[in-house]
């Protein structure tokens, strides 16, 4: 089954300058997350850091791209990256937002773009994912079909929902790591949700998740 | 689409923000006042609730699919330091600039009869000390590091620490400042060694990573320093080397290389040595 998502452009944005979001600047820039000076962090600090991060960045890599390979290439490139501007990382900012920023950049920057010019387009997330990702934990039914929605859904709400619901990351550090307005990462969550309540409206009861989610 | 943009969906942003707890107080108030009456709203809110999946839980299992060693293995490949479009090679040896100028002052020094290294070289001693270099030319950047030490602190001599006066108050701010910038922790206690006085503690840096040294004054053989320096490597135990005619005990614990180098005899040293390696973690 495949969602059927509301479409996101409606709600884009709607909320920018929505007061009911505390502490909120209205945008972020993902260059704001590589501050200016390092203080008490290097190379060293910066690998040994990575060391325990390497799973989560792959699995972000992999939700992005949907391919185990691409995932893969993405870390490494992730890495490289994250040692280059070891000295730009600041202590006591979140180690893994800022990775985070670093790998989507060059997702969207580098790996995507090629990809599309070399005719491979974008990988069909829920056919490659399902198959080569979760199809090897099939006892995990409902994780297979959770993981199938979230990767059926648009690109924008599915990267939400992982920062968010997945990475349990803050509505405004999702903003800055997506480069967005938080009231754009309120309207993908809320498309992404109602989309999704459809599909549970449509299952027989038996299936119905909890709608505990964080 | 199965789902026509109405005015209620300008809600659902809303109302996501009211479940996933990211509502400011009064906005939070707002909107449960407005659930309490609108029937519409309440329908809305169930739609969104049921979007709400175990999303933490489902994506767990990816993790464990991660090709760990794999990525482990490239991450410890990668070179420490290079340009963003340079090839991932080795950086060049950076102490050899450092090995130049520590032997041009050690030079001018000798030729001020303050060279304390040198007269103690036997004989033997020079042969470990040449076996070691060339051991070194091809060594591991974790080598690097201590012979660049042990160049520097060639060149000290009793005289260079004696002349610091001794000041606790002093000591301890040192030892705080260049615990914060490396991240270890330090105190007074932690690097007291009883028969030592403990003279200085510098911020130093070695191939853009911050290296600490604590020098201590031996009132029998002369200035004994421990360094350090953040490393990625496992733990290891201490082990005994020669560098520069100095003897150096060196090991890894807790993400940090140590050595504690000095002219000091090697068992005394690892003596030395054996009480730091417990106290620093």
């Amino acid at each position: 089954m495949r969602a059927e998502p509301v479409a996101p452009s409606a709600l884009d944005g709607a909320l920018d300058d929505a007061d009911c979001v505390p502490q909120v600047t209205e945008s972020h820039s993902a260059k704001n997350l590589l501050p200016k000076q390092m203080v008490g962090s290097g190379p060293d600090e910066v690998r040994a850091a990575l060391v325990g991060l390497l799973p989560r960045l792959w699995r972000y890599g992999l939700v992005l791209s949907g391919s185990r390979d691409a995932a893969e290439d993405l870390v490494q490139a992730t890495c490289v990256r994250a040692l280059e501007r070891a000295h730009q990382f600041e202590a006591g900012t979140q180690f893994d937002r800022w990775l985070f920023a670093i790998l989507r950049s060059i997702w969207l920057n580098e790996v995507r773009s090629r990809r599309i010019r070399t005719g491979e387009g974008t990988v069909n997330a829920e056919t490659v994912l399902t198959s080569d990702g979760i199809g090897q934990i099939e006892a995990h039914v409902l994780a297979h079909q959770v993981v199938r929605e979230v990767q059926a859904l648009p690109e924008g709400q599915r990267e939400a929902v992982f920062l968010v619901y997945v990475e349990g990351l803050a509505y405004r550090e999702a903003a800055t790591i997506l480069d967005v307005p938080t009231g754009t990462i309120m309207s993908r969550l809320a498309a992404a949700r109602a989309a999704l309540g459809k599909l549970s409206g449509e299952r027989p009861s038996r299936d119905q998740p909890e709608a505990e989610h964080r | 689409m199965t789902d026509k943009p109405d005015n209620r969906n300008l809600d659902d942003p809303v109302l996501v923000a009211y479940l996933d707890g990211e509502l400011a107080p009064e906005a939070r108030a707002r909107i449960a006042h407005r659930l309490a009456s609108d029937h519409d709203l309440q329908q809305r809110l169930i739609l969104l609730s049921r979007g709400g999946r175990p999303f933490r839980e489902a994506f767990e299992p990816l993790l464990d699919q991660a090709p760990r060693a794999r990525l482990e293995a490239m991450l410890a490949g990668l070179p420490v330091r290079n340009l963003p479009s340079a090839p991932a090679i080795r950086p060049v040896r950076r102490w050899s600039g450092l090995k130049a100028l520590a032997a041009s002052v050690a030079l001018f020094l000798a030729g001020l009869g303050v060279g304390w290294f040198i007269p103690m070289l036997s004989p033997s001693v020079r042969e470990q000390a040449a076996l070691e270099n060339a051991a070194i030319e091809r060594g591991s950047p974790d080598d690097e590091w201590r012979q660049a030490v042990s160049e520097y602190l060639s060149l000290y001599t009793t005289e260079t620490l004696a002349s610091i006066p001794d000041n606790a108050a002093v000591r301890e701010q040192e030892l705080s400042s260049i615990g914060a910038k490396t991240g270890l922790v330090l105190s007074p206690q932690k690097i007291a060694l009883p028969e030592l006085s403990f003279k200085r503690a510098q911020l130093l840096q070695y191939d853009g990573r911050r290296l600490g040294q604590i020098a201590y004054l031996d009132p029998e053989s002369g200035p004994v320093a421990l360094c350090f320096i953040a490393s990625s490597g496992p733990d290891s135990k201490p082990q005994v080397e020669q560098r520069q005619g100095s003897n150096v005990v060196y090991w890894s614990r807790g993400g940090y290389s140590f050595m504690l180098i000095g002219p000091t005899p090697s068992s005394r040293l690892q003596r030395f040595a054996s009480e730091l390696f417990l106290r620093l973690t």
